[in-house]
């Protein structure tokens, strides 16, 4: 018995938002050990959003529809991406044709409707925060494409599909221009994810905070769908570190025992990225945030020289 | 239909478009003509004019026919031809599309009634100006071409001066009239060169002449220069900010959204005579059209007059529309015609969505001037409540010029982007680097145009008002909105089925290009038809939000109260960022670029004292460039001024000797 493709489509659809806060909470015990402190369970992340779900909203005097639809919009949006990047399978209907580019549209128009909801509020606090998030992501988007424009070189397609079924079944070869594009992607991703050196998701210290500010007003379900699809996104943004740069047991048939095989690969493969992500994490401090475009600017540097790197070595 | 009448009916449509639009404001002048039936009788002309034109451009569309004239022309620079093409018809829809929204927006923008001094000039010579575009379009000869691009242009001064009792609006005007003119000068030296290179002055068939000669490079430059003044070009864009800022916002969007596509058009339309192309010529349009991108986006990011602010990023679209251009150039010269399709096809598409998107953020300027009587942004905020139907469709154009899906600014940028792919796998040298760097140059325009966008519309419509206004804002009348709502509608209808635009595109590509002979299709290299799944995946998002805000999903109940102020009792509009504010860390990045003006107060005791703060972005490139130099130039010309002394008789006397000298010449 094979699955469907389209079967396989819905079911990354639906392991998306379930798997995205058990690794939410397997990122923050990871860090509450490497800190020293005593870790929540891994469930904590879904007591959280019930919590927010059954709460009353409070709503800003102010506050127009823009910003009580774009809870929404943004969960449903980030949702949409599990329909493209390859998690288990690269037999999917959506993703065959879509490449990186609607990906990160994608990511836009959640980045666009959220910093608007941001200044929906009429504080101060809002639009720091929106402008602050535009300027990061202005600079990120750029060094981002850059990145996966050398994997794509390398495997000659920019559909992500292709780009992982040509990289996993080819030859296994240490390629420069790869690891130069793998850490510049590393960088961004940290950016776009809002962690630590960029932006600390755990702070609500008025003058460093980013995401939080724009946030800040959301509560009760709102706040809730806001949070998830952060989650979403932040496993999002590991699936596409892992399609681009680690395809390998990606690729595979339909059938349900494989499926579940990859699909436990791919949870081994985010458990050991979410410790990197801690190390980095845990091993520097938040930048500065005038200091940020130099931290941007030598992603994108990275990101070029990677590209160099494929013209001249291969 | 017929072969014949295939040819000859979008002929006769396009030309009676373009007559009728000329007729349109004609009545005006008769001096005892109610000039409320003149602008009503203006209007409807405008919509037959409008109707019948895109009906011609889809049927020589989708026929690919093509028609040739020849004209009486008694003149030197003969003979006259007018022709129709898939080129020709792919530019006039945004013309005419343009053109007719603008003209019912001006029946409650422009009102006769409340207007009686600017409205006959207005309504003329707006008519004049959509007839002069289509003109253009047509002329296949060089004096034909001429004559209408100096109606064009001189058509476009009057519009653009209606306000002439403001010195700011004059001002615009000069520098528009100049640079206009400096750009036909050279206009005048191409055509004569064109004539010593393909021996006439009619314009010689697609690919029939060669790029080699050494006056091919000669009359490229000259072309570029002559029609980068109209298109904006950087750095040939100086008149453009102050002139779109300061004409009436139905006349910004015609000049935007549809004046800088004939430039693109001429460019276009000259480059399609040639064949072995030089690598440069295309790797020159596309570092012109990155350079353009970046520095519009930047210098709109600056800004805080709303119109100047959308006027910059007519200078980055148009860097977008030249990266497109330069990469169908690139691929003509490396054989590619893949890469000439998606970079023409790209292009074309994005003249189009520009067109509309661009024209439905200006006529939504032009309402939200209309209801707060300023064009500065920092005295705006929560205009959503008050002017809901306009914020909705400011929105849609603000979302369609990020190129966010399903909006159409998406596919054309997609089209560049595939390009961009395409072009850097597959082959190697120059044109790689070149390419591969535009991709990132694309993406970060994409970037810092999002970055405007949210800037632009939460100050302006979200937030809370920052001044308190005398009057309560109110929202456009019927006929300013229905044209809003029309552009809103393409905007969606080609971004959710762009599969729609494919045959359009392919018959005015295959015009421009007939290289290798082979037929290509844009269906056949890119996945078009998944945009559309994309975009009903998204709408569906939307609606099942919409669905999910009305039903208020949950028991929780919702109650509203004061934003959280940091702990302080009385929040206040003027506690918000600001433009300048929210822009300022992006400003600050670039202030080399930029240059920013900056006042801010210096603290001189422990007690604060009254204070201003004032930014702004000048327009640099004009200030510190050629202002400079001109001053130069002036000064060193003094004594030649003394030629120039107001006496008609001794100015027919130079034109005399210069005849006579000029005849023993040749």
């Amino acid at each position: 018995m094979t699955l469907h493709p389209m079967g396989i489509e819905l079911l990354q659809l639906i392991l998306l938002p379930l798997l995205a806060p058990a690794f939410a909470g397997w990122v923050k015990i990871v860090k509450c050990r490497m800190q020293g402190r005593t870790a929540p369970g891994i469930l904590q992340p879904y007591r959280d959003i019930r919590r927010l779900f059954n709460k009353d909203v409070v709503l800003a005097d102010n506050a127009s529809w823009i910003f009580r639809v774009t809870p929404y919009l943004a969960f449903g949006v980030t949702l949409m991406t599990a329909g493209i990047i390859p998690l288990i399978s690269v037999d999917l209907p959506l993703a065959a044709t879509a490449d990186i580019i609607a990906l990160v549209m994608l990511f836009a128009i959640v980045r666009f409707f959220t910093a608007l909801a941001g200044m929906d509020i009429g504080t101060a606090f809002g639009g720091m925060g929106s402008s602050r998030e535009m300027m990061i992501s202005s600079l990120a988007e750029p060094a981002m494409l850059m990145a996966i424009f050398t994997v794509s070189l390398a495997s000659s397609s920019t559909s992500l599909p292709q780009m992982v079924s040509v990289m996993a079944n080819g030859h296994f070869m240490i390629r420069p221009s790869l690891a130069f594009s793998l850490i510049a992607f590393i960088l961004i991703a940290l950016a776009e994810t809002g962690r630590i050196p960029v932006d600390n998701p755990a702070t609500h210290l008025e003058l460093t905070m980013i995401h939080e500010a724009m946030i800040l007003e959301y509560s009760g379900r709102y706040l809730a769908l806001i949070e998830w699809a952060g989650m979403m996104k932040l496993m999002v943004f590991f699936s596409l570190g892992i399609a681009a740069f680690l395809p390998w047991g990606i690729a595979g048939s339909g059938e349900p025992l494989s499926l579940l095989l990859r699909g436990l690969y791919f949870v081994a493969k985010l458990a050991v990225g979410g410790v990197v992500m801690v190390l980095i994490e845990t091993g520097l401090a938040k930048m500065r945030i005038f200091r940020l475009p130099e931290y941007l600017g030598s992603a994108f540097l990275l990101a070029t020289l990677g590209m160099i790197a494929f013209f001249i070595l291969e | 239909m017929t072969d014949e009448l295939t040819a000859t009916l979008p002929a006769v449509l396009l030309i009676g478009a373009a007559l009728l639009a000329a007729l349109s404001g004609m009545p005006m002048i008769v001096r005892g003509v109610n000039s409320r039936f003149g602008q009503r009788f203006a209007t409807l002309t405008m919509v037959l004019a409008a109707l019948a034109g895109v009906g011609g451009a889809f049927i020589s569309l989708l026929n690919r026919s093509r028609i040739l004239f020849q004209l009486a022309w008694p003149f030197p620079f003969g003979p006259a031809e007018i022709g129709i093409d898939p080129l020709t018809a792919f530019f006039s829809l945004p013309i005419l599309i343009v053109a007719l929204c603008c003209s019912l927006y001006a029946l409650d923008y422009w009102p006769a009634r409340d207007n009686p001094r600017t409205v006959r000039k207005l309504t003329l010579f707006f008519g004049l100006l959509v007839s002069s575009m289509l003109f253009v379009l047509m002329a296949r000869s060089a004096g034909l071409f001429l004559l209408a691009w100096e109606i064009m242009a001189l058509a476009s001064y009057f519009v653009l001066t209606t306000d002439d009792h403001t010195a700011e609006v004059r001002d615009a005007g000069s520098l528009y009239l100049i640079c206009t003119h400096t750009g036909t000068l050279a206009l005048f030296a191409a055509f004569a060169l064109l004539k010593s290179i393909s021996g006439g002055y009619t314009f010689p068939g697609a690919g029939s002449l060669s790029a080699v000669a050494p006056l091919a490079t000669a009359f490229y430059l000259l072309v570029l220069v002559g029609f980068g003044f109209k298109a904006g070009i950087m750095p040939l864009h100086v008149w453009l900010p102050s002139a779109h800022a300061n004409a009436p916002s139905h006349v910004s969007a015609i000049m935007s959204g549809v004046i800088l596509k004939v430039g693109i058009y001429g460019i276009v339309r000259t480059l399609s005579f040639f064949t072995d192309l030089p690598l440069w010529w295309g790797m020159v349009l596309l570092v012109l059209g990155m350079v353009s991108g970046i520095a519009g986006v930047l210098y709109a990011l600056g800004q805080h007059d709303l119109k100047r602010l959308l006027a910059y990023h007519s200078i980055e679209n148009i860097g977008i529309i030249t990266m497109g251009i330069g990469m169908a150039l690139i691929g003509a010269s490396l054989g590619s015609p893949v890469l000439v399709l998606l970079g023409m096809a790209g292009a074309l598409l994005h003249v189009l969505n520009h067109a509309t998107f661009k024209a439905l953020l200006f006529l939504g300027a032009g309402s939200v001037i209309h209801a707060v009587g300023t064009r500065e942004i920092d005295r705006m905020g929560g205009l959503l409540r008050r002017i809901p139907w306009t914020a909705a469709a400011f929105l849609v154009g603000a979302a369609a010029i990020c190129g966010l899906p399903p909006l159409n600014g998406f596919v054309s940028e997609l089209l560049i982007y595939l390009g961009f792919f395409n072009g850097v796998i597959g082959h190697s040298g120059a044109a790689v680097i070149g390419l591969s760097l535009a991709a990132p140059a694309l993406a970060l325009i994409g970037g810092l145009a999002v970055a405007c966008f949210v800037k632009v519309f939460g100050v302006v419509f979200l937030g809370v008002p920052r001044v308190p206004s005398a009057t309560v804002p109110h929202e456009a009348g019927g006929w300013m909105r229905l044209p809003m709502m029309i552009l809103a509608g393409v905007c969606l209808v080609i971004g959710v089925a762009p599969v729609a635009t494919v045959p359009l595109l392919d018959a005015a590509v295959a015009t421009w290009y007939q290289g290798s002979g082979e037929y290509l299709s844009l269906t056949a290299i890119t996945p078009l038809s998944w945009i559309t799944y994309l975009a009903v995946g998204l709408l569906a998002t939307a609606l099942m939000t919409m669905l999910l805000y009305r039903r208020q999903l949950g028991k929780s109940t919702v109650t509203t109260s004061a934003t959280w102020g940091c702990g302080y009792l009385a929040p206040d509009g003027r506690m918000q960022y600001t433009a300048s504010s929210f822009a300022g860390s992006l400003v600050d990045l670039f202030s080399g670029i930029l240059c920013p003006d900056r006042h801010a107060p210096a603290i001189k005791s422990i007690f604060p004292t009254r204070a201003r703060f004032e930014s702004h972005v000048p327009e640099t490139v004009l200030e510190r460039v050629y202002l400079p130099i001109l001053a130069y130039v002036y000064e060193k010309f003094v004594p030649l001024r003394r030629l120039q002394n107001g006496q008609i008789h001794l100015y027919i006397l130079y034109t005399f000797i210069t005849l006579v000298v000029l005849l023993t010449i040749t």
